[in-house]
């Protein structure tokens, strides 16, 4: 990977040292597998980026475990990541998958 | 077809019995000629050696005593009944006989040395016989011509008996051979008549036919043991496709059938704008469905051909760990209590292929449990035994519908209204067969519980 320490995609910053996330300077309890998630989030910022790339970077598997897995991880990261009055900063791309944007 | 068959196998019998009995034959043959011709040589030495002594003793009187000595030694021996049936003759130059038991020299003796032949013997008791001799001529100093015998008749009794024994053993061979040869060659052709008879029929298309099998334990049995397992191989791949193609086509038909519809009436009402959009959106869906189930069918081929060559050692446990955390979030949301127990185990086997199983039965587990349920996750090691649990609280699987639980693309509910494709069991029954794992599926009282134990037959790792 590179040598950046920070990723920030507007009010959002991910310390890959200490893998800690914050939002507007609010810090930001994350489970190991949704720090990696949200990692790959900010690393492909603004493109679409389906579940079948996510199953595959994230869980290391080939094949599609269950019927709607990765949406609910999904939302349960967006639930951490968007605080009550902040809007979504992942938005569901219909019929392909998802996109991060510095909203 | 069928008496030409008979009639193929009674004359590969006789074949194979007749080949039997050549050999013992030849055997026997062998045996019983070297046993004579050893015998009769023994003999003959023995008796020729006995005729050299006698000549030899009657030489040395002569030398010592002349002519009146020999013809005393001879009348002495002729007046004694013989142990040795030894007989002696002497005569002059010209053949007239001198003194001896032999009434004439015989005409085919006309030089020294050993002869054979038949000639008349005057007895000690009773008239002169006819007897088989074996004698040798001996020339005395002064021209005298002297024959010492012995009777060899013996010989020929010898002879007598041999052919008879020869004869009597070649046809008590030869029947005893026969039978036996019959019995033997029959049994084996037997098994291969049944194993042509069980292939034609399974050919036929009656796929439940099998070979019967003694329980000898022989090679026979083997052999009909090996091939009723490609049998019933066949039988299983065979069902299987037959199952997985009738359920495809169903799996396929439905989300199609409604694409169309959607399709005919947005045509049907000129749809527009959002109601377009709908019908792009929904079809969608549909479509993803349909290349979900292709996916799984395609995971199901890759499983049922993956082979053991390609194994590396798999920490089951961190595996089972990620899967129970992947979907950890599916089952809060829907209210179940997703719990596991680990101990460290260490396979050889597939990763991708024991995720797939594992997620799985992860994901039916919580997809058939009701709300407000339990599913648990154990992983227990013993040596040479790892056993792999999923139980959930769901319905449960009648005891009867289990095996076909196991079976493509049957998914319980007839109705066929839940999500999925169906074909996840059958994933994990491949991907268990792929490891030489045995998967049962037990009552949990309420719901089932998914056993999948990696015995010994696994190979662990080093």
């Amino acid at each position: 990977m590179s040598a950046i320490s920070e990723l920030k995609v507007g009010t959002l910053t991910l310390d890959l040292l200490s893998r800690t996330a914050s939002r507007s300077g609010r810090r930001i309890e994350l489970l190991n597998k949704e720090f990696q998630l949200l990692e790959y989030f900010l690393r492909h910022a603004g493109q679409v980026i389906t579940r079948t790339m996510l199953i595959e970077a994230i869980w290391d598997y080939s094949f599609n475990p269950g019927t709607n897995v990765i949406d609910v991880h999904i939302s349960r990261l967006r639930s951490k990541i968007d605080g009550p009055a902040e809007p979504s900063m992942i938005s569901t791309v219909r019929g392909a998958g998802y996109r991060l944007d510095a909203v | 077809m069928r008496s030409e068959r008979e009639h193929l196998r009674s004359s590969a019998t006789w074949r194979g019995a007749l080949w039997i009995t050549l050999i013992a034959l030849v055997t026997t043959s062998v045996a019983l000629t070297v046993q004579y011709v050893q015998t009769t040589r023994l003999i003959e030495e023995r008796s020729r050696a006995l005729v050299n002594d006698e000549v030899a003793a009657l030489a040395a009187r002569y030398r010592a005593e002349g002519l009146g000595g020999v013809v005393r030694a001879i009348q002495r021996e002729g007046d004694v009944s013989g142990i040795n049936e030894f007989f002696y003759l002497l005569a002059t130059p010209d053949g007239q006989p001198l003194v001896g038991n032999l009434l004439e020299w015989p005409a085919s003796v006309a030089s020294p040395g050993f002869h054979s032949f038949d000639a008349e013997v005057a007895a000690t008791s009773g008239s002169p016989r006819e007897r088989s001799v074996e004698a040798r001529a001996f020339l005395l100093p002064g021209g005298l011509r002297l024959l010492v015998g012995n009777i060899s008749d013996e010989n020929a009794i010898l002879r007598e008996r041999y052919l008879a024994a020869l004869l009597w053993s070649l046809l008590a061979t030869s029947a005893v051979g026969l039978m036996l040869g019959f019995w033997y060659s029959r049994r084996g052709l037997a098994f291969l008549d049944a194993a042509s008879d069980a292939g034609e029929r399974f050919l036929q298309g009656r796929l439940d036919d099998r070979l019967p099998v003694s329980g000898r334990g022989d090679e026979y049995d083997r052999l009909a043991q090996t091939i009723n397992r490609n049998f019933e191989e066949v039988e299983r791949l065979v069902g299987s496709l037959r199952a997985a193609t009738d359920g495809l086509a169903h799996d396929l038909k439905t989300p199609l059938t409604r694409i169309r519809a959607r399709l005919d009436l947005a045509e049907l009402e000129g749809a527009q704008g959002q109601a377009l959009h709908n019908v792009i959106l929904e079809s969608r869906e549909d479509l993803d469905s349909i290349l979900q189930l292709i996916e799984d069918v395609l995971g199901l081929a890759r499983a049922e051909a993956t082979v053991a060559d390609s194994f590396s050692a798999v920490e089951l446990h961190d595996l089972v760990a990620e899967a129970v955390e992947l979907f950890d979030p599916v089952a809060q949301e829907r209210g179940i209590e997703l719990s596991c127990r680990l101990e460290p185990a260490t396979l050889m086997g597939s990763r991708t292929l024991l995720a797939r199983m594992v997620t799985n039965l992860i994901d039916n587990a919580i997809k058939y449990s009701s709300p407000e349920s339990r599913v648990a996750v154990s992983l227990e090691s013993s040596p040479g035994v790892i056993l792999l649990s999923v139980a959930d609280s769901g319905p449960g699987i009648p005891e009867d519908m289990r095996a076909e639980a196991l079976r493509r693309f049957s998914r319980l509910d007839a109705s066929r209204t839940r999500p999925g494709s169906g074909i996840g069991l059958s994933i994990v029954a491949a991907v268990a067969r792929v490891h030489r794992a045995e998967l049962t599926l037990s009552d949990n009282n309420p719901g089932s519980k998914v056993d999948v134990i990696f015995g010994s037959a696994a190979p662990q790792k080093d």
